[in-house]
């Protein structure tokens, strides 16, 4: 080691202690003036993972790593560090091996390396997501994967509920058409209390639901009545609903496949239909 | 708006009801649009006399409407006129609505009325001494006996604007009008976009309209009783305002200046009454917004509507009408009371009921007059109201219930990609082929919007909507070609048991002629019996199943 390096060091980090926020390197470059010395320092902690370096706007700044954050990555190659941070800076939205790839600049084999360490010391784990079913990607063991990772509280296992939707749709309009009236609120409390599911849905989950609702012309929106102010969105139960029957419908034609190739002396013809006589002879 | 359907189902009905020569006609205009006499022979192939008596049948059921046309003359010729036909579709298909008008006139006025109205579809038009002596002749009873109940009938008729004086035989048409014959070309490329174009068609009847507009005698003269009923005091001189083109007219016009007894038994020989389609029609609308007003709120608010609308119904000027003049409440008020359903309602809940139809978010009636505190009915919202209503109600018998909710999130929201269109309908994971489905059918559309000049697809993004006229479109002629195929399977039906069919009539004539007590040496067997009874049923079928589909069609071209 070159002489007065390890007092740089202890200079470095004492820096650095004293700027818990982050130090600037125009900080570092009025108290250690010797370039060589400052960057062999700063290459020396780096590579020992007690210093982590940061961006700050344009600013670079530098923080020392803490105690056992030390230890966790202790031993873990520079390629699995930047790994590591690519990981990182995607959150919980998570990040796929090609992204990675693309990021990092590593070939493949170096990357599931990289992986099998990070993955081995519990720093991240691998989430399927519901956007692309056999495509795995990558986020800190410690998150909770996005909305869109997992699809929401609709998803079960990466598969879209349509079953439990389909219940709680029921419930809702169950417990509306026993109220006559009811705002969102009161819409989701009734269905947390009746016990029907141990996923947690949140006020936005039951929104989507009445919207679908409305959308199903089972329930209709109203401003205020009963016992709400006039500014509260409330749901009652529609009284235009979408008619069951139509004239045109009720005859084979009107929800027939082939309707378009049908014609006189067609190969589908009124005269040969056979959902004709299926209807006329019932 | 004539669809490719709607035209054929014009040429089945005809066929059925006139046969063979006269379809050929009905044909060639309907598909080629206004026609010279020349030109309907030499597409039709028919001879003229065939073709002549052809022709008059269609212009005595009005399904057609003769038109003059002045061209300007070449270098120094003299400007020459030349006669010209054009089918009067929607009349046409009124054809098969006839069981429906009869019903409806029977409900107003009663049986009398709805015989004499029965007479005038048959033959198309009538003189008031033809329809005396058709009368008396059903009754078996002399002209005498009947003229009298015959006249007041006719009288109540008229009054209710059920029947009404033909128009001109043979109106002219401005020279520079009329050259909107050829349709406009549209421009290539300009129609790339999906969907059927409407312009084009658009614009035929529109002509049909102007001419039509041009042939009416003027509202007064239209609903004016013959002399000898409207009483000899009223004066008649000045009929000089009319129409001096029209033949009819201007002999009548002459007939007008000798003494009075003659001028009587002109107008009653002479002056041909028919059917007023459009007084039927708007009774039939007016039924539909106060169904749609029940359905959509209450019995009570029907009430109201129902008031309201036969206070207004005799002012409304045209077919389409878009509101109904306003009413103050006052008159509103009057008007409910005077109905059997509505005499005990309190002023309150009148004007509770007329708030609620008034209200934003229904808007079946609008505010008008000074200070707001009159109200007139918005029929438009109400038929479009409805109209929207059938359109979903098709869409989820025919795409179930999750493109249906697509297809009113895309109506709603307007447009919309495919990944927010699954998240907000709920079906996130089969939401391509429900779109497909739809799109299939053209309910719905799909517009590419291109971030790269190369138009990759990977790279574009996918807007999906509903055009609603295109869809109006769509529904209008899937009821067509439904409505027709029924009509083909019918006949299809009745030709196949021909036979049984031809052994029913002879047996029928027998007993008629015979008094029983001849026997009758024809007897069905039994599997002939079960023939019958199938081929009755199956009629009964496809009868009621087109009065219903009429119902949609009348909804969605007609109100």
């Amino acid at each position: 080691m070159a002489p007065g390096l390890g007092e740089t060091i202890n200079k470095l980090l004492d820096l650095c202690r004293a700027h818990p926020d982050g130090l600037p390197q125009r900080v570092l470059d009025e108290e250690i003036p010797d370039l060589e010395m400052l960057s062999q320092a700063l290459n020396f902690l780096l590579s020992k993972q007690k210093l982590v370096v940061f961006t700050q706007g344009d600013n670079i700044v530098y923080k020392e790593q803490s105690a056992d954050v030390a230890v966790k990555f202790k031993g873990l190659s520079s390629e699995d560090m930047l790994v590591y941070q690519s990981i990182e800076a995607a959150a919980n939205q998570g990040i796929w091996t090609a992204d990675l790839k693309r990021r990092t600049n590593l070939q493949q084999p170096q990357i599931n390396k990289a992986l099998k360490n990070l993955e081995g010391r519990s720093l991240v784990k691998a989430v399927k997501t519901v956007t692309n079913k056999n495509r795995k990607v990558y986020m800190l063991f410690d998150l909770t994967p996005s909305r869109e990772v997992t699809g929401g509280a609709w998803y079960t296992e990466q598969d879209y509920d349509a079953e439990f939707v389909d219940v709680v749709k029921q419930q809702c309009l169950q417990f509306i058409t026993r109220q006559g009236l009811a705002d969102l609120e009161a819409i989701a409390d009734a269905i947390k209390k009746s016990g029907i599911t141990q996923v947690e849905l949140g006020l936005e989950e039951f929104k989507q639901i009445m919207d679908t609702l409305v959308l199903d012309g089972d329930v209709e929106e109203t401003m205020g009545g009963g016992t709400y102010s006039s500014d509260t969105l409330c749901y009652r139960v529609a009284k235009a609903r979408i008619p069951e029957t139509s004239a045109l419908t009720n005859v084979p034609c009107g929800i027939c496949p082939v309707l378009h190739e049908c014609q006189p002396g067609g190969l589908v013809s009124p005269e040969t239909c056979v959902y004709f006589n299926d209807w006329l002879s019932f | 708006m004539a669809t490719a359907y709607g035209r054929r189902l014009c040429c089945d009905l005809i066929q059925t009801h006139f046969g063979e020569f006269v379809q050929k006609v009905v044909k060639c205009l309907v598909y080629r649009g206004p026609l010279a006499l020349a030109d309907i022979a030499r597409f039709s192939e028919l001879n003229p006399s065939t073709l002549k008596s052809s022709l008059l049948v269609l212009v005595q059921h009005s399904c057609v409407q003769a038109y003059k046309v002045e061209h300007e003359g070449v270098g120094s010729a003299p400007p020459r006129v030349s006669t010209s036909y054009v089918p009067l579709c929607d009349n046409i298909l009124h054809r098969m609505r006839f069981p429906k008008f009869l019903l409806a006139v029977r409900e107003d006025l009663g049986e009398e009325a709805e015989s004499l109205v029965e007479g005038l579809l048959e033959h198309g038009r009538l003189t008031l001494e033809q329809i005396t002596q058709r009368t008396a002749a059903k009754a078996g009873k002399t002209e005498a006996e009947v003229v009298k109940g015959v006249k007041e009938t006719f009288a109540k008729l008229v009054a209710a604007r059920f029947i009404e004086r033909c128009p001109a035989a043979e109106p002219s048409l401005q020279p520079k009008d009329s050259n909107v014959e050829p349709p406009k070309k549209v421009p290539r490329g300009a129609a790339k976009a999906r969907g059927p174009i409407l312009s084009a068609q658009d614009t035929v009847s529109e002509v049909v309209q102007r001419i039509l507009k041009a042939a009416a005698p003027d509202e007064t003269d239209r609903f004016r009783l013959p002399i000898s009923m409207a009483g000899m005091s009223a004066p008649i001189v000045d009929n000089e305002t009319t129409d001096p083109s029209s033949l009819p007219q201007k002999r009548k016009f002459e007939a007008l200046k000798m003494d009075s007894k003659t001028a009587a038994a002109v107008d009653e020989k002479e002056v041909l009454w028919r059917v007023n389609f459009e007084q039927f029609l708007r009774k039939l609308r007016h039924q539909t917004c106060v169904d749609m007003v029940r359905t959509r709120l209450d019995a009570g608010a029907a009430i109201i509507l129902s008031a309201m609308l036969q206070a207004t119904g005799n002012q409304e000027t045209s077919a389409r009408q878009h509101h109904s003049v306003p009413l103050s409440m006052d008159a509103i008020t009057q008007a409910v009371r005077s109905t059997p359903d509505g005499q005990h309602m309190t002023l309150e809940r009148i004007r509770g009921l007329v708030a609620q139809l008034a209200s934003d978010g229904v808007g079946f009636l609008a505010k008008a007059g000074e200070g707001g505190n009159s109200y007139a009915i918005n029929m438009h919202n109400i038929i479009e109201a409805r109209q929207r209503n059938e359109v979903e109600g098709i869409v989820l018998q025919r795409f179930g219930r999750e493109c249906c909710r697509i297809y009113r999130l895309l109506a709603i929201k307007g447009q919309l990609e495919q990944k927010q269109i699954g998240e907000r309908a709920m079906a996130p994971k089969n939401v391509k082929e429900l779109l497909y489905r739809l799109l299939k059918e053209q309910y719905v559309q799909v517009q590419e919007i291109a971030k790269t000049s190369e138009h990759i697809a990977s790279k574009s993004i996918y807007l999906w909507k509903v055009n609603y006229r295109a869809v109006l479109y769509r529904v209008l002629d899937d009821l067509y070609h439904a409505a027709t195929n029924l009509c083909l399977r019918h006949a299809h039906e009745i030709q196949k048991e021909q036979e049984v069919l031809g052994l029913v009539d002879q047996l029928d004539a027998t007993r008629d002629a015979g008094d029983g007590a001849q026997v009758s040496h024809v007897t069905l067997t039994s599997a002939q019996q079960d023939q019958v009874k199938r081929i009755s049923r199956i009629t009964k079928i496809l009868d009621a199943s087109l009065l219903k589909l009429d119902d949609a069609i009348l909804l969605f071209h007609d109100f």
